[in-house]
């Protein structure tokens, strides 16, 4: 049961700061989603993690182990990005036959299916592919390398919706025959939302929220009604976003309800992690309540 | 460390990229003038013996060399994206060059044994033969030693441009242009001041000159020793491995 650990993890490009002393734990055989922004420090870290840049300070381990030129411990893990890394004159069959030889592993069978399902041509040039063929190349390379960490960075890039669906199902089905940890790293949580056990949220450089989805939705509080009796039932609460329609509204509150009556006028109900991840990335200034909790 | 797979994976390259250098020098040397010289109709202007004897295999390995040991940040790339440290990259890189040395060495000398000295005498052959040859008076030792010496002129030409490129691997891609177009400006200017100076007789005499002929193994009436500048070679290639060494160590993948 292999841990990755990130350890206190910090790193600036000139004179922006991307990423401000993260610390985080990737325990073995769990589906993570890494959630952030256009420009939050996603890629940044996950380029660290994998040794293919170098943090300012702090460490990556895996089984305190530190990844820095460790071939044992990087041979663990994977990271498909949208970053071309392969030789565009290379056929996909020969960068399959590379990555076999460095990984010491590679599953064919699964390979063969999901080249059959994706209708992907392995005879093709790298540097012929479309984005979308591109993704799915490296797609088909990241569930078939024997690695106890498959790390994805925008996994879905270029994919239209029957194989971003394909993806998902295979990634399911190849978590379930192989346990291992997972890194999502992706734009579209909606799409995600079913598949990861943790939530990572990332804003620039912080942690915001690192959680298991099911204690993150069930913290996950939409409180509507009349304007006053909302304002007045959620006061107190960390309330993070609000929407209000007409003298109708509705309070956004992310954290556990303290025992106080709901009133007959108010409503209780759940919102989902889009929702929550919009409230807590965005800027805007929140009423009845303090923004963020980590 | 997986420097076996890394090895034999850069090895399979460039043996490769080798095979089809040789064999372009060959075509464009040889077989194109016969072409031309065929198709021509002047066939009895070419002489085989002639072209073989000015073959440029040596030439042609070197700078088949410079070229393929300057160039890193593709391999880099693609090892990194498959789990290989920059440590492992770097002793991967430099085996797979010496592994090519040993090689090339062996099939210059073996045509330069074969063909090129019965033609065109032994003393215009190489280094070695114009300079150091007459030290030895085994002929087994003299083949033994111009082996050495050249494999060692090699790898110091390997490590240096291994340590230049890994330099420049690190700079963005507009400084990378403002370099390949200024150093070489500054190379000429610097080898044009060298000249003058060497001209000049004040300088001659000096601890430069010194220290040049105690490298290259003078002894004042006696023929050259080789072993002076077998050793300088080899500092000379341990110095600037380690300098590649560094910078390998410090590559980084790119914003693209």
């Amino acid at each position: 049961m292999s841990v990755l650990e990130v350890k206190h993890i910090s790193k600036s490009f000139g004179t922006s700061n991307v990423l401000s002393d993260i610390n985080l734990t990737f325990e073995a055989n769990k589906i993570y989603g890494l959630l952030g922004r256009n420009s939050a420090g996603k890629s940044t870290l996950l380029n660290i993690i994998t040794n293919r840049i170098f943090a300012d300070s702090g460490e990556v381990t895996i089984d305190s182990e530190n990844v820095a030129e460790n071939d044992s411990k990087l041979g663990q893990m994977f990271l498909m990005s949208e970053v071309n890394t392969y030789p565009a004159g290379s056929t996909l069959s020969f960068i399959i036959k590379q990555t076999e030889q460095l990984y010491g592993g590679f599953n064919h069978q699964l390979a063969n299916r999901l080249v059959n399902e994706f209708e992907l041509d392995l005879s093709q040039k790298f540097g012929k592919l479309s984005t979308g063929y591109n993704s799915i190349f490296k797609l088909v390379l990241a569930l078939c390398v024997p690695v106890k960490f498959v790390i994805f960075d925008e996994p879905v890039l270029g994919l239209d919706a029957n194989h971003r669906e394909i993806f998902y199902t295979e990634l399911l089905q190849s978590y379930s025959d192989t346990p291992r940890t997972i890194i999502l790293s992706t734009h579209l949580i909606e799409e995600i939302t079913q598949i990861i056990s943790d939530v990572i949220v990332i804003d620039h450089g912080n942690i915001l929220l690192d959680q298991t989805v099911e204690d993150v939705l069930s913290k996950t509080h939409a409180v509507a009604g009349p304007s006053s009796d909302v304002n007045q039932y959620t006061n107190g609460l960390n309330v993070i976003g609000s929407e209000t329609m007409g003298n109708l509204k509705t309070n956004y509150v992310f954290g556990d309800l303290d025992d106080r009556i709901l009133p007959d006028t108010v409503q209780l109900s759940k919102f989902d992690l889009q929702k929550l991840f919009i409230f807590l990335t965005t800027g805007a200034p929140v009423k009845g309540g303090n923004k963020g909790e980590n | 460390m997986k420097i076996r797979q890394v090895t034999k994976m850069l090895l399979t390259k460039d043996i490769k990229t080798l095979i089809y250098t040789y064999l372009y020098t060959f075509a464009i040397l040889m077989v194109l003038p016969f072409l031309i010289n065929l198709l021509t109709g002047t066939l009895k202007y070419f002489s085989f013996t002639s072209i073989l004897k000015n073959m440029p295999f040596g030439t042609v390995f070197s700078i088949y060399l410079i070229v393929i040991s300057s160039i890193s940040y593709e391999s880099f790339k693609m090892f990194i994206q498959n789990g290989i440290s920059r440590r492992t990259f770097f002793i991967g890189k430099l085996s797979t060059l010496m592994i090519l040395i040993l090689i090339g060495d062996f099939i210059n000398l073996l045509f330069g044994y074969l063909i090129q000295i019965p033609l065109v005498g032994y003393e215009r052959f190489n280094l070695f033969m114009g300079s150091y040859a007459g030290f030895f008076h085994n002929v087994f030792a003299s083949v033994l030693f111009n082996y050495l010496m050249s494999g060692l002129l090699l790898i110091c030409l390997v490590t240096f441009v291994m340590a230049f490129g890994s330099a420049m691997s690190l700079l963005s891609k507009r400084l990378q242009r403002l370099m390949v177009i200024g150093i070489p400006i500054i190379g000429i200017i610097l080898i044009f001041i060298a000249t003058s100076l060497w001209h000049s007789m004040a300088y001659k005499g000096t601890w430069m000159l010194n220290l040049f002929k105690l490298v290259v193994g003078f002894n004042a009436g006696n023929q050259l020793n080789p072993f002076p500048l077998i050793s300088f070679l080899l500092v000379f290639s341990i110095v600037f491995a380690a300098i590649a060494r560094f910078f390998f160590s410090k590559k980084q993948l790119k914003r693209e």
